[in-house]
């Protein structure tokens, strides 16, 4: 018989095993270039108690809002959009799709990078022995957008191809969580505090939050954490998920992790490479910069930041 | 004693009989192959007229039957149709013990040199008809090349009265045999390893006569020399097993006879680290590997590099892809079994290899006359490379991939007739990487990940051979497996497993016809450990899927799971061309409370002494594994699964080397455990269906000459149902398989050897689009119709150059050994995007040369 170590170990230690070997024998590394919005992309939701926006677990029937965090390479602008909410499945490996009855949907439209869906959180009795809700939501650029979510699949008016996105309401079932904060003095830039910026993409404007840095120069963003804006769980303080994305350029990664166990205060630095040239019109670029914060427990915060690309 | 004992030589015996029969040798310090040996000389009667003759002989081929009886005797080089006549006529009427495998008897064909003595003129009639004194025979064995002296050599005196007498030699090679009737008398040496011998003398009564015995060794399979062959009976229907020469010298494999057995038909290509090769369509975890009738938990280090045992230490390597024998059970997919030899009983002798993969060291020799002991080690050098190159400031290397194995073998035979063994053997594969920084895509991927992967075996082993060829074996094994895990934030393992397994069987010969084994086989387990993380992906066919995304679970458990197993296998030959081997096991599992009985049918009809043909057809069970019954990850009412094997095919001999073979097979899987659609409770279930059809052909060139090798291809279709969905393909079918190997000795020390490798390329499943998680910033993607594309075919060139030279007491062997010399791209699987939008094949094995250094003592 095979036992379940034998199989993590074939399966699990084997990878890491190949990924080991294919370092040593050079193999190349692959870059997945999920730090760049190169397409409207979703890049999170924050789930909110409209009472307590800095809650994140939602009381039965209370009225809540989830904020979508949708980014373009050019500025994001009008969406339409739709979603549903539905108790998730119990399994292994569930897709995403409201297989059970539907609690709330809704359709609209909004301008700008985030958009916002409020509604009533379902009565406990809705969501079953589940202490979480699944959100599917659907976004479509100059039209509306219809959303199957039996199927989890979404048409535009346009004719566009919808962005899918689904996400997760925590339940005070769950247990109480509070969304996580990127402080405004959170962001370094070579050195240099960075303010958040409300700069719109396109030539570049003088901007005190938007340094100016010349076509393929190297630069470093670093991402500060004291500790204290994260909540203490059994075994420590909550880990932060921090995910970094460009409009333009290149980021060493997509992602930096806060750990329970990391000291506080804790820096991370993440090299960028300004866009070549090539990329960049006379008049100059403006490259935006979001960070997007999950404690994995249902809670997110988003920032952004500016950085003017001048020949 | 004659003036001149070698006008007197009647050097009868086999010139050839014997040796190498699938990678085993009959050399006394590899004894599991032994050849038939002669116990009843019977003299012919000579037709020449009276008076002085000069020495005739007659080459015959024998047939010995696995009791030991002659069932035929064909002349090979004729001395004229009277001595010819003369000779069958003997040699039919001699008895052998009988040949054996691993101690089992075995029917064999020998060819025999029967030798018509000169004859002298007749001596002038005793001068008296008193009573005559007895006399007496002694003398020594010894080698005929080295001239050492040869322990434990049987010697049989027969006298024209029919009398018979027995002796040993001791450890100087010397033997005494008193009483002896005076008169002509035939003395005949045997000994493990060598070419029996025969003398005719005349002892004079009240004399002492003396002797001494030159016995040829047999051919050393490295000499590439003409050899008799023993065939192995013909237990299964389909038994693939590599000679000792190819487990050693296949290109690509750096002499591990595990990785040669990828190139025999019916076996598909695993993932590029999958662990267990595919045997005829089935999944690799419904295959088990033994060792000694042992399963062992893991058949290579890091699922692939090299496998877990020294390749100097087999002795032999058996792969049954289907319709496998009741002596085997508990798995509905293939066997492959290892068997360790015997230490060498000749003197001390070692082995060290060094390659840049790992280095090796095998010492054995014999400790007084009845006791020898063997030892090997092996540890990785990857270490020492990958330590030097970790300047990656996102992967910290803390501890780089360390494997370890060792084997070791005591064997003592306080008789002929029984060995006891003792044999302990383990493996260690450890590893442990961290990701400072979590990987691109999925950022679940960071931390530490790595593990060990322990085992360790002792088996204490008894076998007594009973006269007539019946054969008594018990083996009781203790083992224990340690696996530790860690997976970052995906999951953490920890488990701990011994395993207590009693087996004993009994092989008893009831008549030439009748062949009846019986046997037993417990196996107890106790599995002790917990797991922490997101569920474990199904075994087969699984789909792309996000790990953040994913719930994460908890299980412990401590547990003891009883398997006890019984069989019974007959080999009835109605005519002796026919062999009939019903057999029937029984199987019981007490964690799900349920049994199999499986009955197992294999037919074998000698159509000419060079065409055979075969057919099969049996049942095979197998438990579901531990953790997809454990709650509350598993389903605790899952059942066995069940499969039926069915195969047919023809095996020709063309020439002494030359043979092919060509059969057709089919699987029918029912009840295999699948997982649910998502993964939903139960969360496994009894549901998948498996149908596997194909055919296979094999032509080899077996190392009797300067080349060897063979060439293998299968034509195969495997599918799967799972439940309320259509047919697919298993996801490593492979529709056609071509393997290919060889390897030539150019002379003065130097071999060529090229393998070659062409298969179909695997099945997969597309991704056509994905979504956005929020929660935990990935994509997950969604799916097409499952395992409807393919990766392109898969090809592969290996190349193996060795210089070998050879000094008085030792040899020094360099060798470069190349795999994928071609650096062929082939594609393994996707890497995809950030989205699923693009993606970039990930390729396989890049070339891979290893140069290696291995001195024999």
């Amino acid at each position: 018989m095979n036992r379940l170590p034998d199989r993590l170990a074939s399966f699990r230690v084997s990878r890491v095993a190949l990924l080991a070997l294919a370092f040593v024998f050079g193999c190349e590394e692959v870059d997945t270039k999920g730090w760049l919005v190169d397409r409207t992309r979703v890049l999170g939701a924050r789930v909110e108690a409209e009472a307590e926006p800095s809650r994140a677990s939602i009381a039965p029937g209370e009225r809540m809002r989830v904020t979508w965090l949708v980014a373009a390479p050019g500025g994001t602008g009008r969406l339409g959009w739709a979603y549903a909410v539905c108790a998730p499945p119990l399994a292994n490996f569930p897709e995403p799709r409201c297989a059970e009855a539907v609690l709330a949907s809704a359709r609209g439209s909004s301008d700008g990078e985030l958009v916002t869906m409020e509604l009533d959180a379902p009565p406990a009795e809705a969501a079953g022995e589940s202490d979480a809700l699944t959100i599917l939501a659907a976004f479509c650029e100059g039209g509306e957008a219809s959303l199957d979510a039996a199927r989890f699949e979404a048409t535009c008016a346009g004719g566009a191809a919808a962005r899918l996105a689904a996400g997760k309401i925590r339940l005070a079932a769950a247990g109480a969580n509070r969304n996580p904060e990127l402080a405004p003095d959170a962001v370094r830039f070579d050195g240099a505090p960075m303010a958040p910026s409300t700069s719109r993409a396109g030539p570049c404007v003088a901007d005190p939050a938007a340094p100016v840095v010349g076509p393929g120069t190297p630069h470093v963003f670093v991402l500060r954490f004291r500790g204290d804006e994260r909540e203490s769980v059994e075994g420590g303080l909550e880990d932060v998920l921090a995910s970094h994305v460009v409009t333009a350029g290149k980021l060493k990664r997509q992602y930096s992790m806060f750990e329970p166990a990391d000291p506080a205060p804790k820096e991370v630095s993440v090299e960028w490479t300004a866009p070549p040239g090539g990329e960049v019109p006379a008049e100059g670029r403006l490259v935006e910069v979001y960070f997007v914060l999950r404690d994995g427990r249902g809670g997110a915060a988003f920032g952004r930041r500016t950085v003017c690309v001048r020949p | 004693m004659s003036s001149n004992p070698l006008v007197r030589l009647g050097r009868a015996a086999a010139i050839s009989a014997l040796l190498l029969s699938r990678g085993s040798t009959a050399r006394a310090e590899e004894p599991a192959i032994s050849p038939p040996r002669l116990s009843r000389f019977v003299e012919a009667s000579d037709p020449r007229p009276a008076g002085p003759q000069e020495r005739a002989s007659v080459e015959l081929e024998v047939d010995v039957a696995a009791d030991g009886a002659v069932t035929g005797a064909r002349v090979i080089r004729s001395a004229g149709e009277e001595l010819d006549a003369a000779a069958v006529a003997a040699v039919k009427a001699f008895v052998f013990e009988p040949a054996t495998r691993d101690g089992a008897p075995m029917p064999a064909r020998i060819r025999y040199e029967y030798v018509f003595a000169a004859r002298a003129p007749e001596p002038p009639p005793p001068a008296s008809a008193t009573p005559a004194r007895a006399a007496a025979v002694a003398g020594v064995v010894r080698d005929r090349d080295s001239g050492a002296p040869i322990a434990e050599a049987d010697v049989l005196v027969t006298t024209d009265a029919g009398a018979t007498h027995r002796a040993k030699t001791d450890a100087s090679g010397a033997f005494r045999i008193d009483g002896v009737a005076p008169g002509p008398a035939r003395v005949i040496a045997s000994a493990e390893g060598h070419v029996p011998l025969r003398l005719d003398e005349t002892l004079d009564e009240g004399t002492l006569t003396e002797a001494t015995l030159r016995l040829e060794a047999t051919p050393d399979p490295d000499a590439f020399v003409a050899t008799a062959r023993v065939e192995a009976p013909p237990r299964e229907v389909t038994k693939r097993s590599l000679e000792r020469e190819e487990m050693t010298k296949v290109a690509g494999t750096r002499g591990d006879p595990l990785r040669a057995v990828e190139l025999l038909p019916g076996v598909s290509r695993p993932a590029a680290i999958g662990g267990m090769p595919i045997l005829r369509g089935a999944n690799g975890f419904d295959t088990q590997v033994f060792l000694e009738g042992a399963p062992v938990p893991l058949l290579y280090h890091f699922g692939g590099l090299t496998s877990f045992v020294h390749s100097r230490v087999l002795d032999t390597v058996d792969v049954y892809p289907s319709n496998f024998s009741v002596r085997y059970g508990r798995k509905l997919g293939g066997v492959i079994e290892a068997r360790v030899r015997d230490p060498r009983t000749d003197g001390l002798h070692g082995i060290a290899e060094a390659s840049l993969l790992d280095t090796s060291l095998l010492v054995e020799t014999p400790v007084g006359d009845k006791l020898s002991v063997l030892a090997a080690a092996r540890r990785s050098n990857i270490d020492a490379v990958i330590n030097s190159a970790q300047s990656n400031v996102d992967l910290g290397i803390t501890a780089a991939p360390v494997y370890w194995d060792y084997q070791s073998v005591v064997a003592f035979k306080p008789t002929d007739a029984d060995r006891l063994r003792l044999l302990a053997y383990g493996s260690s594969d450890t590893f442990r990487v961290v990701f400072k920084n979590p990987d691109g895509g999925e950022p679940a991927v960071r931390g530490a990940f790595g593990g060990t992967s322990l085992f360790h075996r002792v088996q204490l082993g008894y076998r007594h051979r009973f006269r007539g060829g019946s054969e008594q074996n018990t083996e009781l094994t203790y083992g224990r497996t340690e696996e530790l895990g860690e997976f970052g934030q995906i999951g953490r393992a920890r488990f701990a497993n011994d395993t207590l397994q009693a087996r004993s069987e009994w092989t008893g010969v009831v008549s030439p016809a009748l062949r009846v084994t019986v046997g037993l086989d417990l196996l107890a387990n106790h599995f002790a450990g917990d797991y922490t993380g997101i569920p474990v992906p199904p075994d087969e066919g699984g789909d792309p899927t996000a790990l953040s995304t994913q719930r994460q679970i908890s299980v412990r458990a401590d547990d003891w799971v009883l398997l006890p197993g019984a069989y019974v296998e007959a080999g009835i030959r109605p005519v002796p061309r026919l062999l009939i081997a019903p057999g029937v096991r029984a199987d019981y599992n007490d964690m799900i409370r349920e049994g199999a009985l499986d009955p197992r049918l294999s037919v074998r009809f000698d159509v000419t002494d060079a065409t055979a043909v075969k057919a099969g057809v049996g049942r095979f069970s197998q438990s579901p594994d531990e953790r997809n019954v454990v709650a509350p990850i598993g389903n605790p009412d899952l059942r066995m699964s069940h499969a039926v094997h069915a195969s047919a095919g023809v095996e020709q001999k063309i020439t002494e080397a030359l043979s092919a073979s060509i059969e057709g097979f089919g699987k029918w899987i029912d009840g295999a455990v699948a997982s649910t659609p998502e993964g939903r409770p139960p969360f496994f279930v009894n549901a998948q269906e498996g149908r596997i059809f194909g055919a296979e052909g094999l032509v080899r060139v077996k190392p009797r000459g300067r080349f060897f090798g063979f060439v293998s291809y299968t034509l195969m279709r495997s599918e799967r149902r799972d439940e309320g969905r259509p047919w697919r393909l298993f996801d490593r079918d492979q529709t056609h398989i071509l393997g290919a190997t060889g390897v030539y000795r150019l002379g003065r020390g130097w071999e060529l050897g090229a393998s070659v490798r062409y298969t179909s390329g695997t099945p997969y499943t597309p991704v056509t689009s994905s979504t956005y998680d929020a929660s935990a910033d990935v994509y997950s993607p969604r799916v097409g119709r499952p395992m409807s594309a393919r990766n392109p075919a898969f090809s592969r060139l290996d190349l193996r150059l060795q210089k070998t030279w050879t000094f008085s007491r030792w040899s020094l062997a360099a060798y470069l050994d190349v795999q994928n010399a071609l650096n062929a791209p082939n594609r393994e699987g996707f890497f995809f995007s950030y989205d699923y939008r693009e993606r970039q094949g990930a390729r396989g094995l890049p070339i891979l040369p290893i140069l290696g250094l291995r001195g024999e003592l």
